[in-house]
Parts: C-alpha cells; structure tokens; sequence
C-alpha cells in the first residue's frame, strides 16, 4: 500500500499508509511511524545526515591525541576546522542542482558512499597537510543536508514541513554532539586491548565510516525519491516532465530571498558547526578536563538538536497557523537575535565551568531552534528550484561556519572567549537581514501582502509562458493550492468575511433587480 | 514536557559532576618567578640509548632548542625502548628551599622546548607552576632522601610522546603547613636539550584494512547503478 517498485509509478487513485494531499505529501509527521514511503525516507535520511555529521566532527572530538600524534600548530588546526565546512560549500550547492534532476535517494545515498572511503583514509594521515585533505573530503558529506530537507520537503505537506525538516535536520545534527561522546569511548575501548593512543585514534574512525557504508546500502535497498515513486520511472512516465536546467537556476538564483536566508543561515547554522569544532578543544584547555569530560560536556550543545532543532520547526509551523508566513518571520528574527545575545554571554563565562554550561544550553537551544525555523521558510522560497535553493541556503550555512571559525578562531589574535563574544555580536547584526523578507502574497516583517496578489502568481511566475503551455508547471500549480495555508487564519478569516459580503452583496442585488 | 524536565535535571547533574571532577588545588600555588632565587643547586645531566645502536650518547652541549639542530640527533623514538637517563645531583651538601621550607619530593619532568611550543596554546609555560602547561610528562617522582644527593632513572620514552625537543626540570615539593607547595626548582634550558620521535603509527595492517574497507561503499554503488542501468536497456 504505497510501496513502489523500482520502475513502478502510482495509479491515479493510490492508497497510502498515512493520509496524503493532492501531491501525496503525508499530512501528519509522527517519527514514531515507519509506514512507506514517506518515513523510511524521512528515517534513512535524517540518519545519513547524522552519520554525516558524526564523520565530520569525528577528528574534533579526538583532536587533543591527533594534534601531539601529527604534531599540529593552532594555525593547522584552525585551516583543517575550515576546511571541514569548506568542502560542503560547493558540494550543497551542486546537491541541490543534483537532487532537482535524479532525486534525493541517489544524492544521499552516492554522497554517504562515496565520502566513506575519506573517513577510513583519516587513519592513514601523518602530517598536517594529510590531515586537512582528508577534512576537506569528509565535509562533503554534509551536503546530505540538502537532500535529507529536499527529501522531506517532497513526502510531507506544507502544514508539517517545517516540523518534518527541523526534525530530520536536528536530528541529523545531533551527531555533531553524540560524536564527542562516541569517539573518545570508542578510543578508549581500542587503547584498552594495548593498542597505543597513536594508533587507537586511527582505528577509531573505522566505526563512523562502516557506519555510512551500511547507510548507503539501506537507502538503496529500501527507499523511493518521491511518495509516486523514483525520479528516473515518473520522468519515464511523463509523471514528472524535465524542465530546463537554466530555467531551474534563474528562479533559484535572481530570487532575492535566496540570497538572504543564504548569508542568515550561516550565523545559525555556521555558528553551530564553528562551536561542534572549537567547543571539545576549548573546555579541554580552559578548564583543564581530561578528554572524556570535556568531550561530555561539548556533546551537549550538539546532543540539545534531539528537541531544540525540531521545537524550531514546530515554532515555525504553530506561528504559521495564525499569522502565516508574517509569524514565521518574526519567529525567526527573534529567536536568532536570542541565539546571538547568548553566544556573546557565553565569551563572558570563561572563568566558570557553571556559568559556561548554562549559558551554552541556553545558546543551543536558541541556535538551533532558528536553525529549524530557517527550513520552515526556505521550502517557500520557490517550488520549481526547491532543491537548487535549499542547496544554496545550506551551503550557506557551510560559508558562515568557515567565515566565523577564520575570523575569530584561527587568525585574529583573540582567546577563544573572545571569540564568542564577537561571533555572537556579528550574528545579530546579520540576522537584521531577516527584517528584509517579504512575500507578496503573505507580506513581510512589517508590511502587509499586496491586495491581489495570489500564491499562483508567486509560483507560476518562475515559469515561462511556453513552459506553461507544455504543462511543466502543474506542480507548482498544486503547490501553490497547498500553501494557502502560509496566509495564516488571520488573514484567511479576513478573506472569508470579505467573500461572504461581497457574496451577500452581489445577492442582495440581485433580489433587488428582481424587485425593481 | 516531562521529557525536557528530565534533559535538564540530567544536564545539571552533569555539570555538578564536572564541576566536582575538575582539577581541585591540594598546593598553594607557586610561581617560578617565587622560586628564583634558590635556583641553581642541582646539575642536571642527561644520557640517551637507541634500542638500535644499543649505545648510549649524551647530548650534552646541546643548547639549541629546535628538533632540527643536529646536537638534537638521533631522535629518541616513543616506543618504551629507547631510554632517557637523567641524573640530578646536588652540588651542594643540602638543598637550600623557599622561605626555608622541609623539602620532601622530588619530581623530575620533561618539558616542551620554546620551538616545540609555538602556536600551540595547549602547550603553552605559565610562570605559575600548577598552570605549566608545558611540561605534561613526569620522569620520576620520588620522596627525598636527606642521605642522597643525587637522584637517577633510566626513563623508557612512553608511546604517546610526541615529535617533540624537550628539556629537563626539577621540582622540589615541600610541605608548607597543611598543603604542599614547590619550594625549589632548577632546569636544563639553554643547556641540553632532547629529541624525540612518534612510533609508526600506520602499519601494514591499518593500510591494508583501509584499502580493503575504503573500497566496499564505492563498489557496492557501481555494482548497484551497473546492475540498474542492465535492467533499464533491457526494458
């Protein structure tokens, strides 16, 4: 019921476990469920991401042995932390073209493959340089992210797909925090049976990497792209038309909102990687805690993604619910100008292991939260380039990471607390941006949506008049029906007043023509 | 709700631990600045056997500090076979303390060169002796003897001591009421230096575990599309 074979496509009247809209994007999201297709995709890809992001912050967690083993300089440690972020930056942006044309499960399932054999190679790293290729190429991993929210952008409707990307997005980067806790045990178990603690660390990444190889296997084996079926049997079918590639680019690219949720979700998200990467190394030296502790301690901020990523998803969608896209805005504003705040206070507790905790909880839970409120708006950007632009926005995340992480934590000559400080002062000066965003059809920060203006002319507006002709638009079409749902019951119960008066009206004349 | 009271009871009870296992200060703390005036009371010799050569060498002239001067060489490999010696010897008949402290341990240590210690904060000195980061490894530890004035061991380097030129210190614990405090100090800076090594850290075997492992999810993904492709043509 639902489950498709490989080449097999939907009939025109399909049943699906779960209830489903015009589109057959499930209507409800309850992680606990693994009806196909929808969950197993939403699980398989929120699990790559996770193993994405435990890969990739892996030789963080270990970096006080790996750093005396290949005797690394700040300066090394800092380039290899950048690189590590770099590497997803084109690779989120090439997702996204990818994913538009063959579909998520091949974008995750060839990024987790092919980035195993990076992490095995970690092991056989001996100086500097070794070390950093070996980060550049692990990071490429992250560009699953892009897949994983395209994935749940095409099973989940528009009343749940914030909810559906925070959680399989939090979740995801929950590894940045569990892989603080897992590797030290993992090398700790090693050293245990005499091995030394050079080689130890080495072995150790043999665990996050046969961890992807057994993913890769399970997404190819057990998934569909899309609720209808995969990419390559709708294309055959003529389900789904292909569309031109410059088409798909100019909508993604000459969208202005693009490029703002771009260069803002790199102070949530950048933020987020650049602390996963400093926080292990910082609690090490400044309070002098053996590793497992100062491990512990930084697993936190990353293990907080469990509720604090998803709750921003669900912020974002409950806002939406009565004041649509205008509250999700807000929301969004708000709670990153929060994360800010708290990131600086955090550079101001570094005489107190107390005070540091608590501030940086509090500082997760606001980072991630807008975070998981960000791909509450992002699906919204454009339908016909949702993956190129959700490419974008994630690789954004990926620039601010090594901005932030140069900036304050490898070439100005700032301590690491200094370096919270002005990180968190950068952030909520960029995060103003957010105040920019406006949507004719719902309106902005501060001003109201334009009378007339409907959500097909926002979506069909990406497509061509030949395009249109040749019907390559007809999910946009559905799509847009779908997101009425952004205007909020606020405006929705004002739209209803005003169509019943003018059906009343229009009534009333009519009466009074048959009178007269 | 009660599955976020629970995280944050959990997340307290976290930091209260780490807060309890944090380094707790048992020495009032002293500084080398402090300890300057009773310096110099000891000699500090150190000699040096490779397993390989099976012959020992001093490298005793040796005050540069950079693992690249050749006096550094050959490097000490850290593999628990080849071996340090270092001998401290009082000059004098008795050892002379802070504030006439009763001088009752003596600790010799290991220390990271200046070279071995730029841009790398983790092994940064500290002129307060309990924040020094820079001298990690213990060589010998042992209570002081008023009948001897000379302390020796032949020091196995250990297999997590990193490429590294390393120099000697001495420390002399004293009690000072009811805590304990470094009254005395001396060390082998611009004197000798030593050189080490890191052991092979890649052997056949992880390289060929690597390769062997590194080519399953590249070839698993090329049998699968192969396999795809054959079915689609066939169509």
């Amino acid at each position: 019921m639902g489950v498709m074979g490989k080449d097999a496509v939907q009939d025109d009247f399909p049943s699906f476990a779960l209830p489903v809209d015009t589109e057959h994007k499930a209507t409800i999201m309850r992680p606990w469920y693994f009806a196909r297709p929808h969950m197993p995709a939403f699980h398989l890809s929120w699990l790559a991401f996770f193993a994405a992001f435990v890969s990739t912050f892996a030789p963080a967690a270990l970096l006080p042995v790996i750093r005396d083993n290949i005797d690394l300089t700040k300066t090394d440690l800092g380039n290899a932390g950048i690189a590590a972020v770099c590497g997803a930056i084109a690779a989120r942006v090439a997702m996204g073209n990818f994913v538009d044309t063959y579909g998520p499960r091949f974008g995750i399932g060839l990024c987790i493959g092919l980035t195993a054999p990076a992490v095995y190679c970690i092991a056989l790293c001996t100086n500097a340089a070794g070390f950093i290729i070996s980060r550049l190429f692990i990071g490429f991993s992250l560009a699953t992210f892009v897949a994983c929210q395209f994935w749940c952008t095409s099973m989940f409707n528009t009343k749940v797909v914030g909810t559906a990307n925070a959680l399989a997005a939090g979740w995801g980067n929950m590894g940045g925090g569990f892989t603080h806790f897992l590797m030290p045990l993992v090398f700790d178990g090693i050293k245990a049976s005499s091995s030394p603690a050079f080689l130890a660390w080495r072995w150790a990444f043999f665990v996050p990497a046969s961890f992807q190889v057994l993913l890769t296997v399970c997404i190819m084996a057990f998934t569909q792209d899309m609720p209808d079926g995969n990419y390559a049997a709708l294309k055959k079918s003529s389900a789904m038309r292909k569309s031109s590639a410059w088409g798909t680019w100019k909508a993604a690219i000459t969208n202005y909102r693009t490029w703002v949720m771009t260069l803002t979700y790199g102070y949530c998200f950048g933020v987020e990687l650049t602390v996963d990467n400093v926080l292990p190394q910082y609690m090490y030296d400044n309070f002098h805690l053996d590793l497992h502790i100062a491990g512990l301690l930084a697993a936190i901020f990353g293990m907080m993604n469990l509720f604090s990523r998803p709750s921003g998803g669900y912020i974002s969608d409950l806002v939406a619910r009565k004041w649509g896209m205008r509250g999700r805005l807000w929301a969004m504003w708000i709670i990153q100008s929060l994360g800010g705040l708290f990131c600086l206070l955090l550079g101001l507790t570094s005489g107190s292991l107390g005070a540091t905790m608590a501030i940086l909880v509090i500082f997760s839970i606001f980072c991630q939260q807008s975070c998981g409120l960000s791909f509450g708006i992002v699906p919204f950007i454009s339908k016909r380039s949702t993956g190129l632009v959700s490419g974008f926005v994630g690789s954004g995340g990926n620039v601010g990471g090594a901005v932030t992480q140069a900036l304050f934590f490898t070439y100005l000559p700032i301590s690491t607390a200094q370096g919270f400080l002005w990180m968190g002062v950068m952030t909520m000066g960029i995060t103003l941006l957010y105040l920019t965003m406006y949507f004719p059809m719902w309106g902005g920060c501060f001003a109201a949506a334009k009378e007339g203006v409907s959500e097909e002319d926002y979506y069909l507006a990406e497509w061509t008049p030949e395009e249109r002709a040749e019907g390559l638009h007809s999910a946009s079409i559905k799509f847009a029906y779908e997101s009425r749902s952004q205007r909020g019951w606020v405006k929705q119960a004002a739209l209803n007043e005003s169509k019943e008066a003018a059906a009343a009206g229009a009534i009333n004349d009519s009466v009074k023509s048959i009178n007269v | 709700m009660a599955r976020c009271l629970s995280l944050a009871v959990a997340l307290v009870a976290l930091v209260g631990y780490a807060a309890a296992t944090g380094n707790i200060e048992d020495q009032q703390p002293t500084s080398y600045t402090q300890l300057a005036p009773v310096k110099g009371q000891w000699d500090i010799t150190l000699k040096a056997t490779k397993t390989a050569d099976k012959a020992a060498f001093e490298p005793v002239d040796c005050a540069e500090p950079k693992i690249s001067a050749a006096c550094n060489k050959p490097l000490l490999t850290a593999d628990a076979k080849d071996k340090l010696q270092v001998t401290a010897a009082l000059k004098g008949k008795t050892l002379k303390t802070i504030d006439d402290l009763t001088p009752k341990r003596v600790v010799i240590k290991a220390c990271y060169s200046k070279p071995s210690a730029t841009d790398r904060p983790w092994r940064k000195s500290n002129d307060v002796i309990d924040k020094d980061k820079s001298c990690p490894f213990v060589i010998k530890s042992t209570e002081l003897n008023v009948s001897s004035t000379s302390y020796s061991i032949d020091w196995p380097i250990p297999k997590n001591m990193t490429k590294a030129a390393w120099y000697a210190t001495v420390l002399v614990l004293c009690e000072n009421g009811t805590l304990n405090s470094y009254c005395q100090f001396d060390n082998t800076v611009n004197k000798t230096y030593f050189g080490t090594n890191i052991i092979n850290s890649t052997p056949t075997s992880m390289i060929i575990a690597t390769a062997v492992c590194a080519s399953i999810g590249p070839l698993f993904l090329a049998s699968y599309f192969i396999k795809d492709f054959m079915g689609r043509k066939k169509q």
